[in-house]
């Protein structure tokens, strides 16, 4: 069965049907297509501005060595920014190793500038041996509170003004209806991809946040990245994963579903945001508005 | 077969080859291969709900599912198809 020729160069043959669109397109065009994507993204939520250094949070996974690379070319085109790979070392034996082997070959092979900060650094602790105590809270709690902090320290000790994270449409589709189903509509303001200027955090930027995740995924593999082939063990994110499922089985269905539920949740923000005063908290001094933040809550400091 | 990432732990093997009846589809050599390797199952998700499958990427011979006639699409003796994750690794 022959593929139809590519809806935009009218030349080659196509590889993939972005159902959303209708578009058809051939491995260069939809690489093309995806870092004009990026670039709309970048300029409809005023990301960047010339000059900007910019820390991208790189795990190893498909969406953050995608979004390095692009971030890297479309800087390189346009504002001249310079593009630093930021990576957390959470501590799991196996995951993580893989996943720091990943980063170093993706960023040495291009000469890209990138450091690794760790948990046990920052907190005297890791993942492992989080995992391995009594909690009331689930791994992701910890690891995604921890992370946050880490991914700003790594962003500030770098010098940067920008934090750029690989959040994908799929992501920010599930956060809408996680913050939803929760009835935590103050989280909504987590979506934002501009992040917002907090003093004491590098401003967070989510330059993917119009790419569906299956495209990530084939611009990853066109590109020839290694794909991770470890889990992370202490993956439990269950309502989380129930939503995915839903909202690609409405993706299937009826195309565009995730970027309606995006756009959605984008509307809410100004109605539901009330901004918070942000304070210090009185045993790390990071910002917070409360009295102690939530790294020292959960470390029981 | 080739099985990147993700799919390759849970299958225990990074490729696979099957003989094929005429008229197979590439829905027929995705249940072949979970056939093979039970370990499969929930990475692949339910085939038959949701077509073309949305956490994975399948290519065949270089070609998206989605793009050609997702799972119903006829697979020719000696074509190579790829399975690509997608919902994991940030």
């Amino acid at each position: 069965m022959e593929p139809p020729i590519c809806t935009k160069c009218r030349a080659r043959p196509s590889v993939y049907h972005r159902a959303y669109s209708g578009e058809r397109l051939c491995p260069d065009c939809f690489r093309e297509s995806l870092k004009e994507r990026v670039k709309r993204t970048i300029n409809r939520f005023h990301m960047f501005e010339h000059g900007s250094r910019i820390a991208v949070g790189v795990s190893g996974g498909k969406d953050s060595l995608g979004l390095r690379r692009l971030l890297a070319e479309i800087e390189e085109e346009t504002h001249g920014s310079e593009v630093v790979a930021v990576t957390v070392d959470e501590g799991i034996r196996g995951y993580r190793d893989e996943a720091l082997r990943l980063v170093e070959e993706a960023c040495s092979g291009l000469g890209v500038e990138s450091v690794v900060l760790g948990f046990r650094d920052l907190f005297g602790t890791t993942m492992d041996e989080i995992a391995s105590r009594e909690r009331e809270l689930s791994t992701c709690s910890y690891c995604g509170v921890l992370r946050r902090r880490a991914l700003n320290e790594a962003a500030k000790s770098v010098g940067a003004d920008r934090l750029a994270t690989a959040h994908t449409l799929d992501d920010m589709a599930q956060s809408v209806l996680l913050n939803i189903l929760r009835g935590d509509i103050g989280g909504m303001a987590t979506i934002n991809p501009s992040g917002g200027s907090l003093e004491g955090f590098v401003r967070r930027v989510k330059p993917y946040c119009e790419v569906p995740e299956r495209e990530s995924a084939l611009y990853a593999y066109l590109s020839g990245f290694e794909f991770q082939s470890l889990p992370c063990p202490y993956a439990e994110e269950a309502m989380r994963n129930d939503i995915r499922g839903f909202l690609n089985r409405m993706e299937a269905k009826r195309p565009g579903t995730m970027f309606v539920t995006f756009n959605t949740g984008l509307k809410m923000i100004p109605t539901l945001s009330k901004g918070e005063a942000m304070g210090h908290c009185r045993l790390c001094g990071e910002p917070t508005p409360g009295d102690t933040c939530r790294v020292c809550q959960l470390l029981g400091r | 077969m080739r099985l990147l990432g993700l799919l390759r732990d849970a299958a225990g093997a990074s490729e696979a080859s099957m003989s094929l009846e005429d008229g197979s589809s590439l829905g027929g050599v995705l249940d072949g291969l979970v056939e093979m390797f039970p370990g499969l199952r929930d990475a692949l998700g339910d085939l038959a709900a949701v077509n073309p499958p949305q956490g994975i990427l399948v290519l065949l011979d270089g070609v998206e599912a989605g793009n050609l006639s997702g799972l119903g699409t006829p697979v020719r003796d000696g074509s190579e198809v790829v399975l690509v994750p997608v919902t994991h690794g940030g």
